[in-house]
């Protein structure tokens, strides 16, 4: 999965959220290392400086905890990586209603639609 | 000291010209910096005050707590606009130049680096596209274990993919401890990488934010928020 | 770090020299082998040989003066174009004193002025043969020996060279007045070299004067003594040193506080 930053909204928080999905898809599994902040803000050509508030973030956020000598890690919690998805399918549903409120679809609509599609 | 470089009431006239306004600056340690206005707004006087090419006409600007002179050139390492190297030099030859004169320049990273680009070091200058030439040029500089970076337009005149190349480079030799200072006006490649930008207009300095804050408070980029600012 | 600049300087300059000389005695050996006494003879019996003789001729003139006027231009090439073109980016932000890079610049220049100087002298050995070398030679020591005694030989090489230094150094500080101007930079160096020239001739003439009660009895009487030459000289080799020192302390400060690199 590339890296996508858009510099309209603060980086980190965009990093912030695609390492949430990175770890909720399995991309870093549970438990595992993370790469260092180094790399991963060559990787997504960023300031190390912005990874390391957007790693900050998922760390008050309890998704990663920091191991002093050895690095951070993906936290071994099933709970919280539950919640974070919840919480990430929620905030795209929203967004698809809103859209399509937009372009004034009733809710029993939409509902076909999804029915169909699925 | 928490700053690399302070500045207070710096001036610079030509003649009538003034060039650069009451400057006063702090720049902190550990940060990559965008220097950021249109061209003939002052960047590059500014840059060249700090590497002692030109004589201030008023004020003053401290690197590492000394005036420009020896020992801020051994911890400044610079990336001047033009193509300022001796063309008929082979790379090797540049390579041993900058290795005789400055302590903290590590051969085998630039080697590395020009490995990957498939650059011989035996080619010459002269025989180099303008682009390679570019990036040789920053590659000498990025080898060096600076404590102040300063780069002047280090992306201008040069294709996306070699810029990607660039700004890759820059991150990858980047160290908490030391401050990348990059003047530039093509904003939109860079300021992924920034921490903060000062903009500069006519001379004087009239932002200075991280980068986070301009997205926060303005809702929009900094390029978006330049292209306001500088509109014609 | 004085070394070292040296030591680029001349990788940059012999690119040049190193060929120049090259040229210059091929075709000193080649013009003696066609040309063996050098001889352009009547015109009564002209033939190819006259005219392999005149171009030869001409030509080896021509190489003589390229090679002083290479020399020159080089040197003001180097300093002009490395310290004070865009190579004065390179330069200036090396961490090493205003000074060296002068000094470096000076050393170089001597040297080459004075291979210069060898390479055309051999050149000419060549050309003319050694037959008289050997009488040649000891007549000029004999001179010298008479004239000034043993001193001469330590007196008269080092005048030359510090004549030599001076006049370099002078072109060096002229062009570095010039870069106190904004706009035409060179114009103003030639125009500064003239200026300061003048100066030093006026001092100059001021310092024979003083000195001139000293020394001319002497040489009116047109019995100048030994020890009478050996001072005469003495007194100008003082108004070089006097004149090197102050040119470069003008140059240095110059680059060192007043730099303004285009």
């Amino acid at each position: 999965m590339p890296w996508e930053v858009n510099p309209d909204r603060p980086i980190y928080l965009q990093l912030a959220e695609q390492l949430e999905l990175k770890i909720c898809s399995g991309v870093y599994p549970l438990g595992s290392r993370l790469p260092s902040v180094r790399d991963l803000a060559q990787e997504a050509s960023v300031n190390p400086n912005t990874m390391q508030r957007a790693l900050a973030k998922l760390e008050e956020d309890g998704l990663v905890y920091t191991n002093r000598t050895n690095g951070k890690f993906v936290t071994e919690n099933k709970d919280i990586i539950q919640k974070v998805k919840g919480k990430i399918a929620q905030e795209q549903v929203k967004n698809f209603l809103k859209k399509m409120d937009e372009l004034g679809f009733a809710h029993k609509e939409i509902l076909a639609i999804i029915s169909e599609i699925l | 000291m928490s700053n690399i470089l302070e500045c207070r009431n710096l001036t610079k006239t030509f003649g009538a010209l003034k060039a650069l306004d009451n400057i006063t600056i702090d720049i902190p340690r550990g940060k990559i910096i965008g220097l950021l206005g249109p061209n003939a707004s002052g960047k590059t006087t500014f840059l060249k005050i700090c590497n002692g090419l030109l004589t201030p006409s008023g004020g003053e600007i401290t690197i590492g707590g000394f005036k420009p002179g020896i020992e801020t050139k051994k911890l400044v390492s610079y990336l001047p606009e033009k193509t300022y190297l001796n063309n008929w030099m082979k790379v090797s030859d540049l390579i041993s130049f900058f290795r005789d004169f400055y302590d903290d320049f590590s051969i085998d990273k630039a080697y590395d680096m020009l490995n990957k680009l498939g650059i011989s070091p035996k080619d010459r200058l002269k025989t180099m596209s303008k682009g390679t030439k570019e990036k040789v040029q920053l590659i000498l500089v990025m080898s060096r274990e600076a404590q102040l970076y300063l780069l002047d337009e280090p992306i201008g005149g040069v294709d996306p993919a070699s810029r990607d190349y660039i700004l890759d480079t820059i991150l990858s030799n980047y160290n908490e401890n030391a401050t990348i200072l990059i003047s530039t006006h093509i904003i939109s490649d860079i300021e992924k990488i920034l921490d903060e930008v000062i903009f500069l207009k006519q001379g004087k300095i009239i932002l200075n934010k991280t980068v986070d804050e301009i997205r926060e408070e303005n809702q929009k980029s900094v390029d978006s928020l330049f292209r306001e600012v500088f509109r014609c | 770090m004085l070394a070292k600049l040296m030591k680029y300087e001349f990788k940059a300059t012999s690119r040049i020299f190193i060929p120049l000389y090259a040229v210059l005695l091929v075709f000193s050996i080649v013009n003696r082998i066609i040309n063996p006494d050098n001889l352009i003879r009547s015109s009564s019996n002209f033939d190819i040989f006259d005219i392999f003789a005149i171009v030869g001729v001409t030509l080896y003139i021509g190489m003589i003066i390229a090679v002083v006027i290479v020399t020159l231009i080089i040197m003001i090439q180097r300093y002009y174009k490395n310290l004070l073109g865009d190579e004065g980016y390179l330069m200036f932000t090396l961490p090493v004193q205003s000074w060296k890079l002068i000094i470096s610049k000076v050393i170089t220049s001597v040297t080459w002025s004075i291979l210069s100087f060898l390479t055309t002298i051999v050149s000419l050995i060549i050309i003319m043969g050694t037959k008289n070398l050997g009488t040649d030679i000891r007549e000029i020591f004999e001179f010298i020996k008479t004239s000034m005694g043993a001193a001469g030989f330590v007196i008269l090489p080092l005048y030359g060279l510090l004549m030599l230094a001076s006049s370099i150094i002078m072109i060096f500080t002229a062009i570095t007045l010039g870069q106190l101007f904004s706009k035409h930079r060179v114009i103003a160096s030639f125009g500064m070299y003239c200026a300061i020239y003048a100066v030093y001739q006026l001092i100059l003439l001021l310092y024979m004067l003083l000195i001139g009660n000293n020394i001319a009895p002497a040489f009116l009487r047109g019995t100048p003594s030994i020890l009478d030459i050996n001072l005469f000289l003495l007194f100008f080799i003082l108004f070089e040193c006097v004149r090197i020192s102050i040119n470069f302390v003008i140059t240095n400060n110059i680059l060192k506080n007043k730099l303004n690199l285009e």
